[in-house]
């Protein structure tokens, strides 16, 4: 987790800086690693480039969000060791007049607990065996339902129309983090939980055995409900039975059950056998802490163990594969070619080029075939763009489509020409740059997203068209507007480029 | 009773409707920003006229899925007599689904009997991705009027102008930005010739408009005046004790005076926005080197107000106006002799341009103490640059148009950017004299029944 953090940390720090600089100082470290270093998976090489570029001592951002998780974690058991003492000395509370209800301690520390383990178990199953399940489905809708996420959409409602932009830009950089990390993100969460659901189950041990040790407790069972001892027995004889073979103490038998009922009325015992063997009272203790283990302490420690190992297996096999780490992967492999000018440059006028993260080396970016679509009805020929693309992009155009024309079949032409959840692909979206992305274009790349699946890159190009007719970059202006519209949609693997010197 | 014209004003994706709402709602509140969906709910502005609202103008959301919306509509495949009902229908049916949010708002009015100003940029080229939009909006049958607004430096009106007249019969360019009041009150002209039952209302309202006009005009001349009149017979008292050196006392009733010189000249610049209904104008120092450059720094006295020429042949008019009154005062005995004396004096004061605005008196009171006054204004040069500067607001708050987000700035260039530099020596004449009557003018009274009569005077002068 630490390098994760500290890799995104330092690619962000990396994106505000110049794209030239960046190019010469990442192939520089990786001509000064070892070929073991580099010869691995492009995980060990991207830590090896991080150990070079940026300072991993102990006060790396990812060592602190780490050091402040474990703190977390060490706080919320704490807290549930707390609170479990807390709920036993509850249950368990005896004040000499009215023995302990066995039924009420079943109830929190054996039904609430199974009760919970069946939400969580919900709320872990793959999607795939939920819609085996009847009613599965509409619980998990339920949990997700109380989920804040959509309270955010309420939320930015009620923000004025400036400061919303900047919000949902916030929003949207969450989203795509969590596509990304998101599996990471949930057994970490879940990892917390079961930490917090451990301390519980041994604070409430903990405490009973306290109770059980040091005072004299009588226990009891009774109900409202019409229950003959005997069904009862057989409940209680049906739960103890896992431990029923090597533990037979801590299975009551007959004789205890039915000597034990306790009816308020009166505060009498039993089925008016008159007095009852004080003995027998504290005879409880055994299947009771047995149950506590059996059914709150061991699921627990069970689903503890399973969050931890999905957590570590989520962040061995985090992709690292979103646009930034496309263009660190290019930087560490691609060989700088540099010509010293001999004269200056004519200072051409030049439209206004790469305002944001537009520009760069974004042939880095592709990768697989390219996919061009051209959204709209556009001035610009077809072959001149397939040119100018193929020259900007630095690969050939595999195929050319239009959508967002008056016919709207097209667009289903355009996505079913697209390779079905594939990540090696690129699909490069000639946008008008003088026009603001509508609905349209927003729900076609969503759309694109379903088909193309996780990774696929999509480049939305913003070009303008100059007075005589010529393709020409976006104006910077509308550059950064689309910029800051794509990213509002919150997908890690879409980005604005801009046109390079030369492209055009 | 007149059916009230409403106007839906509808487009693409960030074209510019706010920009035209405000500006012919004269509202400089309404939210407009280049960033686009601004607007996601439709807004109503109404003109009124003595409470009665005589037109009503829909600021909507742009167009987002134009294409979709037309190819649902299609394929439902009507006669053309039934083709309204087909886009309201589309409301419908979509109402449930919550798709299409923005067509569907922008759609309401229309359904509702809104006339359509449809929107496009002229400074982008057209693109047959418009056609849906324009296709969807003769589906509703409502009357149509295309708007051309230039939002950038390019021109593609003809273009433009080639596609917009296949769907509307009538298209107009139109700049929010510098639309000024004549090329609006034309517009709502044009407007008329959209529903003929429209036309009574629409009369009504640009003879409201035009009186309204009239009104501000009026309004701002008298409130030009009335701050003149009132810098011109300030006048501040200070006690201090007796013993004490009176310097820092002076020095502090000297900024005190120029202090409440300002805030009138404020108080009138709020009052003149307010009448014209910019509420949000940002007048900056700085940025505004002329209207909002202060009263006393070096470049008003230089660039504003008359030059010392032009002040001294006026002062020295002035003077032997004032000469000749004393003359006939005195029956006519020293006729000539009250003229050159009044004449010289006028003219020696006119190149006293630097002369201060007041000095301040020291007069001991009978029961001990002091008494520091200053006032009234003595400086020839004030009144001119106060009224020069009371100009070039007024002008530039009357033109300006309501969908304008920018500082208030001057259109005036050059040495000599002001207005009174340029009057007739006739106009400069009266204007000097009455600067005079009014500060000798004791009674209130007659000092109101000055400010009326020169007020007249003034609105010639503002735009």
């Amino acid at each position: 987790l630490t390098e994760i953090i500290d890799l995104e940390v330092q690619l962000a720090k990396d994106a505000k800086m110049d794209r030239q600089t960046l190019r010469e100082r990442d192939r520089h470290v990786r001509m000064g690693l070892s070929p073991e270093q580099t010869g691995g998976s492009r995980r060990a090489l991207f830590l090896a480039w991080l150990d070079a570029v940026m300072d991993r001592s102990e006060s790396s951002p990812g060592r602190m969000i780490a050091g402040f998780l474990g703190l977390f974690s060490l706080l919320m058991g704490v807290g549930g060791f707390l609170f479990g003492l807390g709920a036993a000395m509850g249950v368990f509370a005896y004040d000499g007049e009215r023995p302990v209800n066995v039924t009420r301690v079943l109830a929190v520390f054996v039904g609430l607990q199974l009760l919970l383990l069946l939400l969580l178990g919900c709320a872990l199953l793959p999607t795939v065996w939920i819609s085996w399940l009847p009613g599965a489905r509409t619980l998990q809708e339920g949990i997700r339902a109380l989920s804040p996420g959509r309270l955010v959409h309420l939320f930015a409602r009620l923000i004025p129309s400036k400061r919303r932009e900047s919000f949902e830009g916030a929003w949207a950089e969450v989203r795509a983090f969590d596509r990304m990390y998101g599996k990471i993100r949930f057994w970490l969460t879940v990892r917390v939980a079961q930490v917090f659901a451990v301390a519980f189950q041994l604070g409430a041990l903990a405490g009973c055995m306290w109770l059980i040790v040091f005072s004299d407790l009588a226990f009891a069972w009774s109900t409202t409900l019409q229950v003959e001892s005997e069904r009862f027995y057989r409940l209680v004889e049906l739960l103890s039975r896992p431990w029923a073979w090597f533990w037979s103490a801590a299975t009551p038998s007959v004789e205890l059950v039915r000597a034990t009922r306790y009816f308020r009325h009166g505060g009498a015992f039993g089925s008016g056998e008159g007095a009852v063997d004080v003995a027998l009272l504290g005879g409880w203790w055994p299947f009771l802490i047995a149950s506590m283990l059996f059914y709150g302490l061991l699921p627990r420690l069970l689903a503890y163990g399973l969050a931890r190992w999905r957590f570590s297996t989520a962040l061995r096999r985090a992709p690292l594969d979103h646009v930034a780490f496309q263009e660190l992967l290019e930087r560490l492999t691609e060989p700088i070619v540099s010509t010293r000018p001999g004269e200056e440059r004519s200072p051409e006028a030049e439209p206004a080029r790469d305002a944001e993260r537009g520009g760069g080396a974004v042939h880095d970016a592709v990768k697989g075939p390219l996919f061009l679509i051209r959204w709209g009805e556009q001035p610009f020929t077809e072959s001149k763009l397939t040119d100018m693309v193929a020259r900007r992009f630095h690969s050939a155009v595999a195929s050319v489509f239009s959508a967002g024309v008056l016919d709207t079949e097209a667009d289903a032409r355009a996505l079913e020409a697209l390779r079905r959840n594939e990540a090696e692909q690129t699909i490069v979206l000639v946008v008008k740059g003088w026009e603001p992305p509508t609905r349209d274009l927003t729900r076609f790349i969503e759309r694109i997203r379903e088909r193309a699946g996780r990774g696929a890159a999509i480049l939305a190009l913003p070009l303008d068209q100059a007075p005589d007719g010529r393709i020409e970059a976006a104006k910077a202006e509308d550059l950064r507007h689309w910029t800051g519209k794509m990213r509002a949609m919150g997908d890690p693997w879409l980005r604005v480029v801009g046109l390079e010197k030369g492209d055009a | 009773m007149d059916e009230i014209p409403v106007f839906a004003v509808v487009g693409h994706v960030n074209k510019g409707k706010s920009s035209i709402v405000a500006t012919l709602a004269e509202d400089d509140a309404i939210a407009i920003s280049a960033e686009a969906r601004t607007t996601r709910v439709c807004r109503a502005y109404s003109l009124e006229v003595d409470g009665r609202t005589l037109f009503t103008l829909i600021d909507t959301p742009g167009f987002e899925q134009a294409r979709h919306v037309l190819a649902w509509l299609r394929a439902q495949n009507p006669p053309a007599d039934k083709r309204a009902e087909a886009v309201a229908e589309f409301v419908r049916v979509h109402a449930q689904t919550k798709e299409y949010p923005e067509e569907r708002e922008l759609l309401k009015p229309i359904l509702e009997g809104a006339g359509i100003l449809y929107v496009v940029d002229g400074s982008r080229p057209f693109s047959a991705d418009y056609e849906a939009e324009m296709e969807i909006l003769r589906w509703t049958g409502r009357p149509r009027m295309a708007m051309i607004n230039r939002i950038g430096p390019r021109d593609h009106t003809a273009e433009w102008r080639g596609a917009l007249d296949q769907y509307f019969s009538i298209s107009r360019e139109f700049n929010a930005h510098e639309a000024d009041f004549l090329i609006r009150l034309n517009l709502l002209k044009a407007f008329r010739e959209l529903r003929q039952e429209w036309g009574p209302t629409l009369d009504e309202a640009i003879a409201g408009m035009e009186r309204e006009r009239a009104r501000r005009r009026r309004e701002s001349s008298r409130a030009i005046v009335r701050m003149l009149a009132d810098q011109l017979t300030l006048t501040l008292e200070k006690k201090a004790p007796e013993e004490v050196d009176p310097a820092p006392y002076k020095e502090r009733l000297e900024e005190e005076y120029r202090e409440a010189l300002r805030k009138l000249e404020r108080l009138e610049r709020d009052a003149v926005e307010d009448l014209y209904r910019h509420r949000k104008i940002q007048r900056r120092e700085g940025e505004m080197p002329l209207v909002t450059d202060d009263l006393f720094s070096d470049g008003t006295w230089l660039r504003l107000g008359l030059d010392r020429a032009q002040l001294a042949t006026t002062g020295l008019i002035g003077g032997a106006l004032v000469g000749g009154w004393l003359d006939a005062a005195t029956g006519g005995a020293t006729f000539l002799a009250g003229a050159l004396i009044g004449g010289a004096v006028g003219g020696l004061s006119g190149w006293l341009v630097k002369k201060p605005l007041s000095r301040v008196s020291i007069q001991g009171l009978k029961l001990g103490g002091r008494m520091l006054g200053i006032g009234p204004m003595r400086n020839p040069q004030f009144p001119w640059i106060a009224l020069d500067r009371a100009l070039l607001h007024q002008r530039a708050v009357s033109g300006r148009a309501h969908a304008r987000r920018d500082d208030l700035a001057l259109e005036g260039e050059g040495d000599r950017p002001g207005i009174v530099a340029g009057l007739p020596l006739s106009t400069r004449r009266v204007l000097e004299s009455y600067f005079g009557k009014i500060k000798k003018a004791r009674d209130p009274e007659l000092r109101e029944a000055l400010t009326v009569e020169m007020a007249r005077l003034v609105e010639e002068l503002c735009g």
